[in-house]
């Protein structure tokens, strides 16, 4: 909203105070002042100028040369404008100025002759908001000034428009309804300021009723007051200057004077209201909730369908206005219009926030009764409105004003304690006095009881604003400012159990890990995903949680899996970089019927490496079970076996699990999925649920075996397989890996591992030899030669009976 | 037609069956590929019959021409449709051909692991984890909550009734099941109230959801965070304490704020918490617009109806909560000027930090 300082000093004396200060007061204590403004402050720079003579150009028909006084001086300037006239006056830009559209003014040369300056159009000093009525005319070319106008002084200054605006922030006066006007900030400065107002607008006389003609009203619903008058013996016309001057300073447009006042009185006071053209109306008003499919065409020239129950102002049974919105066209002020029906009506939030949030349909009136605006002021509009228009045409005639009213004024009480006010403050030496002084200043009545006080809030603070005790601390803390306070630390309750983030923990675990250990960095991806992204991955869900308004086409749905956005970083990148290393702690969503979508934390990565498959994959393995067991599962735990998964490679991928639990999904991406998102490089992911790790994080159970005191023994063997024989297959001919932690006398394999795999001419076609180690160990004593060669022997033997023949 | 016209196009003709014979023998893609250049390349059999064309009159150039194009249409598809046939193959194969044996234990860690470069963790999170760092040490406890957000928790129980006009300052993304996601990180406020018990004190850091445009300041995913402290007596006094405290402990170093009025719906009363600006220490520059002050935490005391919500008795229980844009804070800490490079995965920009 923006505030003419000239306005609010109509009502309350601010001569003592810059506009900065009065910012600065009003951001310390009430609201966030955006900007100070100065009111067509470049018009100072454009004198008023005479021109004496006017002779054509003698090369060029079209250009005049004119002889023109500035007040202290006759200069020369060449003008092509075609209605230049001697003896009339004109804006001048002078030589050296700068027009508003930022062009400069320089002394120029136009066919050979000279010209210092420039004589302007309405448009040129982007004027065309204003309407100047008489004889002047926008497109004519130069503006003709009025002859009363003085030669030298400034436009500004001959125009009146002086004027300083403050641009108060809309957002930070949402719960002041009393704010949304002149009135109402002249009327909050009086209290910050502590000075009495100059002019109450409450104090406006109603019109002393010249006819009684009447025009009918009645409430069905919707309103809490409805006041209409009639005046009659109208003209309407453009208003003048000044007043165009204030709508515009506030930032509304004139249109005509019957609706120019209409905005000016809502600028002044805060309460919308609107005139009709009695003439168009025939029946009656009445207000009332709108049926299905009723038809109206509002002043904004557009056509709109009722829906069904928003508060509509009918003319008998036809709509012709939205109530507290905007009004329609059927019924609208011309210059053919003699009388009007002047409405002033309060509706109520919640009708008005409905007809918003169906029509979509918003204006500066519904921006007011949206907040909630007090009944009280109904009748002051009109008094108003009647008595600026009876200055400006003394010859009209108001009839008697007619009131239906549904609600009583609400005055809310509030009961506190001092003891309450200081504490919540947290000033435990506010007085009585200062608390009573503060609110009195605010238009609230306080009377005391001992330590107990009751205030009364005026009507114009009752209305969705101050009605609770919480609104007295804020109301005294903002008036006395928050800077008298002095911070004081909580007083700690140590006995308060504290609650654990384990989660969170194990998130930064993960974090440090996978940055500092496994050289991967951490991108953020949004939420959102495409349809393509949500059918790439099903693995979790067939469907997914979808955006009503996505603010793209392809940010339509809420990602279901982890890997999309991760194969798209790298598809934006594999180009350049020979290695990317990137990992994610995000959320996936999966829709669950009706319930909120479950929401499962992931940690995943991607890669792009350019070494070979095997490396990479045995790499990613590698990390995958480093990962883990830094987290607390037991290394013997840990199983790996073949995945297949359909974003995986079908021969590629691993998952790890922590005995029968699966833990980490990994493996190189399916290439047909790489390719569909662009990326023609093999590329390798993992991906694991953060809460199915947590509990053996919390346990970190591990297994601890204490050191052995005697030798292992170690023994190496290769055996030819079928290519696709896993591992894990030959590994268990050779017995279960079992150390014991007990010093008993018993042999027990303590580790198998594998040493290398070859494949080749020397091995056939279809075949491989492994080589492994397995290491045996008696934890009570030394194994003996006879012993361990019985041990070896009997492994070969269980190998050649399990179709693995020795390869030496 | 000339003589000339039909024996180009008999040669067109052949030229079809000629492929689609030849095609089904192809079976890699590096066959295929040598067919595409064969028929279709700037030295294949079709741009040598098209040799001919120049020979015509332009109605039968026009006419021969058109056959020819759509000619290369159809070949140009039947390459394409017998690569993909092939890589479905080779797909299907894969299991086979590259199979990985997934049994086999990888060398202990680093062994066998040589990762060139190291890790970055997000700005975000490092100014995340610091923050969090000090608030546990203030004795804190860090909650989360859904990012898909009921309207209750989002709206309602924070005092946004239904009508309230402050739901137009939050721009909201919705679910078709009517859901939200949400604005902000404040719904955890009511649910950490309705799991605990009173006294509380919480901090919620947390990615929220505006609708909004994305350009250099604006972004539709950002994150937040929340901080809630629940106490017998709780007052503005408390709040600032702990502002200061808060605003000390990030820049590590003593810091001029000031309260203003501030409206949210969930506290009452409600300020803007301004710091002096780091940058002109409060002279006034650019980066403050020239006021000297930088708003960085919107807080207050805990509405009644807020604690109603959370299922606590405000006579009983008082409140005081902030939030703090931690998008915003990691930008000013790192003087980042734009806030598209959060969510895009550059290293240039990443491996920074
Ligand atoms: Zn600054």
């Amino acid at each position: 909203m923006r505030l003419s300082l000239n306005w609010l000093n109509e009502f309350i004396d601010l001569s003592d105070h810059t506009p900065k200060q009065l910012a600065e007061l009003l951001t310390m204590k009430t609201c966030e002042v955006e900007g100070i403004e100065s009111f067509f402050g470049y018009l100072e720079n454009f004198p008023v100028a005479l021109v004496r003579e006017v002779s054509r150009h003698p090369d060029a028909g079209k250009l005049s040369i004119c002889q023109v006084d500035t007040g202290s001086e006759i200069i020369q300037i060449v003008t092509g404008a075609p209605n230049v006239m001697a003896g009339k006056k004109y804006p001048l830009a002078p030589v050296g100025s700068t027009l508003p559209d930022g062009t400069p003014i320089k002394k120029a040369k136009l066919r050979g002759v000279d010209s210092w300056g420039m004589l302007c159009s309405i448009k040129e000093l982007q004027l065309v908001n204003f309407q100047f009525g008489g004889d002047v005319d926008v497109e004519a070319g130069l503006f003709t000034l009025p002859d009363e106008f003085v030669v030298g002084k400034s436009l500004r200054s001959q125009f009146n428009l002086h004027d300083i605006i403050l641009d108060i922030d809309n957002k930070s006066i949402t719960h002041r309804p009393d704010l949304w006007s002149h009135f109402g900030f002249a009327r909050e400065l009086s209290a910050l300021l502590n000075r009495p107002l100059k002019k109450n607008i409450y104090d406006t006389e109603l019109p002393t009723a010249q006819h009684q003609e009447t025009f009918s009203v009645e409430i069905r619903d919707g309103a809490a007051v409805y006041c209409g008058l009639l005046i009659k013996g109208i003209k309407n016309k453009i208003s003048p200057l000044w007043l165009q001057a204030r709508l515009l300073a506030a930032g509304m447009r004139p249109v005509n004077l019957l609706v120019d006042i209409s905005n000016y009185v809502m600028l002044e006071c805060g309460q919308p209201n609107h005139a009709f053209d009695r003439a168009l109306l025939t029946t009656g008003i009445v207000v009332d909730r709108s049926r299905a499919e009723e038809k109206l065409q509002l002043l904004d020239g557009r056509d709109i369908t009722l829906p069904e129950g928003i508060i509509v102002i009918r003319d008998g049974k036809t709509p012709v206005a939205l109530a507290g919105v905007m009004g329609g066209a059927s019924t609208e002020v011309s210059t053919e219009t003699t009388t009007v029906f002047l409405e002033s009506a309060t509706f109520f939030r919640p009708d008005i926030r409905k007809t918003i949030a169906i029509t979509g349909i918003r204006s500066e009136a519904s921006q007011r009764f949206e907040k909630g605006q007090t009944p009280a002021l109904a009748v002051v509009a009109i008094a108003r409105y009647v008595e600026i228009l009876r200055q400006l045409d003394p010859a009209i005639a108001c009839g008697p004003l007619v009131k239906e009213e549904k609600e009583a004024l609400k005055e809310n009480l509030i009961h506190t304690s001092v003891e309450y006010l200081r504490s919540r403050l947290g000033m435990p030496q506010l007085s009585h006095e200062r608390i009573g002084d503060i609110f009195t200043s605010l238009g609230m009545q306080v009377s005391f009881e001992k330590d107990n006080l009751t205030v009364k809030i005026p009507h114009y603070r009752s209305y969705y604003d101050v009605t609770i005790p919480e609104d007295l601390v804020e109301e005294l803390g903002r008036v006395i400012g928050y800077r008298e306070i002095q911070p004081v630390p909580f007083l700690v309750p140590c006995e308060v159990p504290q609650y654990q983030n384990h989660l969170r923990r194990l998130e930064h675990r993960l974090r440090d890990l996978m940055a500092e250990r496994y050289h991967y960095t951490e991108v953020y991806n949004y939420a959102f995903c495409s349809a393509g992204d949500v059918a790439a991955d099903t693995r979790y869900a067939a469907q997914a949680v979808e955006i009503a308004n996505p603010i793209q086409a392809d940010l339509q749905y809420l990602r279901v899996s982890p890997l999309p956005p991760l194969l798209r970083n790298i598809a934006s990148l594999y180009k350049e970089y020979n290695e990317l290393r990137f990992f994610e702690i995000e959320r996936i969503f999966l829709p669950k019927g009706d319930e909120l979508p479950e929401e499962r934390v992931f940690l995943s990565g991607i890669e792009l490496t350019r070494a070979k498959p095997e490396e990479a994959l045995t790499g990613m393995l590698s990390m995958g079970r480093d990962l883990l067991i830094r987290l607390g599962i037991a290394p013997l735990d840990l199983r790996q076996s073949q995945l297949q998964e359909m974003i995986f490679h079908p021969g590629r991928a691993v998952l790890l699990s922590a005995g029968e639990k699966p833990l980490l999904r990994l493996g190189q991406i399916h290439p047909r999925l790489a390719d569909s998102y662009g990326l023609l490089s093999p590329v390798y992911y993992f991906e694991t649920f953060v809460a199915e790790l947590l509990p053996d994080f919390l346990e970190r159970k591990g297994r601890y075996i204490p050191p052995a005191r005697f030798p292992a023994s170690d023994f190496e063997i290769t055996v030819l397989a079928d290519r696709l024989t896993p591992f894990a297959k030959i590994a268990a001919v050779v017995g279960e890996v079992k150390p014991t932690a007990t010093d008993e006398d018993r042999t027990v394999i303590e580790e198998i591992s594998h040493v290398s795999t070859y494949e080749g001419p020397q091995v056939g076609e279809g075949k491989k030899a492994v080589s492994l180690r397995v290491v045996w160990r008696n934890r009570a004593r030394t194994l003996t030669g006879d012993e361990i060669k019985d041990l070896q022997n009997r492994l070969v033997h269980k190998m050649t009976r399990a179709g693995f023949a020795l390869r030496s | 037609m000339t003589e000339q016209a039909q024996a180009l196009q008999k040669a067109l003709q052949a030229l079809e069956s000629e492929l689609s014979q030849t095609l089904d023998s192809a079976n890699t893609i590096a066959e295929l590929e040598s067919l595409r250049q064969n028929f279709l390349g700037k030295k294949g059999k079709l741009t040598a019959v098209l040799k001919g064309l120049g020979s015509l009159s332009s109605e039968e150039r026009a006419l021969v021409g058109t056959q020819a194009n759509k000619l290369k249409e159809r070949l140009t598809a039947s390459l394409e449709n017998r690569e993909a046939q092939l890589k479905e193959q080779q797909y299907a194969a894969l299991a086979e051909t590259e199979w990985f044996d997934a049994t086999v234990p990888p060398p202990p860690f680093p062994a066998g692991y040589h990762k060139s470069g190291a890790g970055h963790l997000h700005p975000v999170t490092i100014v995340q984890r610091r923050l969090e760092e000090i608030f546990t040490s203030m004795g804190f406890s860090i909650f989360d909550g859904p990012q898909v957000e009921t309207d209750f928790f989002n709206f309602e129980a924070l005092n946004f009734t239904p009508d309230h006009p402050a739901r137009e300052m939050q721009d909201t993304f919705y679910t078709k099941q009517g859901y939200l996601l949400r604005t902000h990180t404040s719904p955890v406020q009511v649910r950490a109230m309705q799991s605990q018990k009173p006294p509380l004190r919480i901090i919620v850091p947390g990615r929220v959801f505006r609708y909004e445009e994305l350009d250099a300041s604006h972004e539709h995913t950002f994150n937040q965070m929340e901080g809630m402290v629940i106490d017998r007596k709780v007052s503005v006094a408390h709040l600032l304490y702990l502002m200061r405290t808060l605003l000390k402990e990030i820049f590590c170093s003593e810091i001029e704020v000031r309260l203003r009025p501030g409206y949210f719906p969930f506290v009452e009363p409600g300020f803007e918490l301004d710091m002096q600006c780091l940058i002109c220490h409060g002279k006034g520059c650019q980066f403050c617009k020239y006021s000297g002050w930088v708003e960085v935490l919107p807080c207050g005391l805990v509405h009644p109806n807020v604690l109603r919500a959370g299922g606590l008795d405000p006579d009983e229980w008082q409140g005081a909560a902030f939030g703090l844009g931690l998008t915003r804070l990691a930008m000013l800490n790192y003087k980042i000027e734009d806030i598209r490079h959060l969510q895009t995965p550059n290293p240039a920009f990443l491996y920074q930090f």
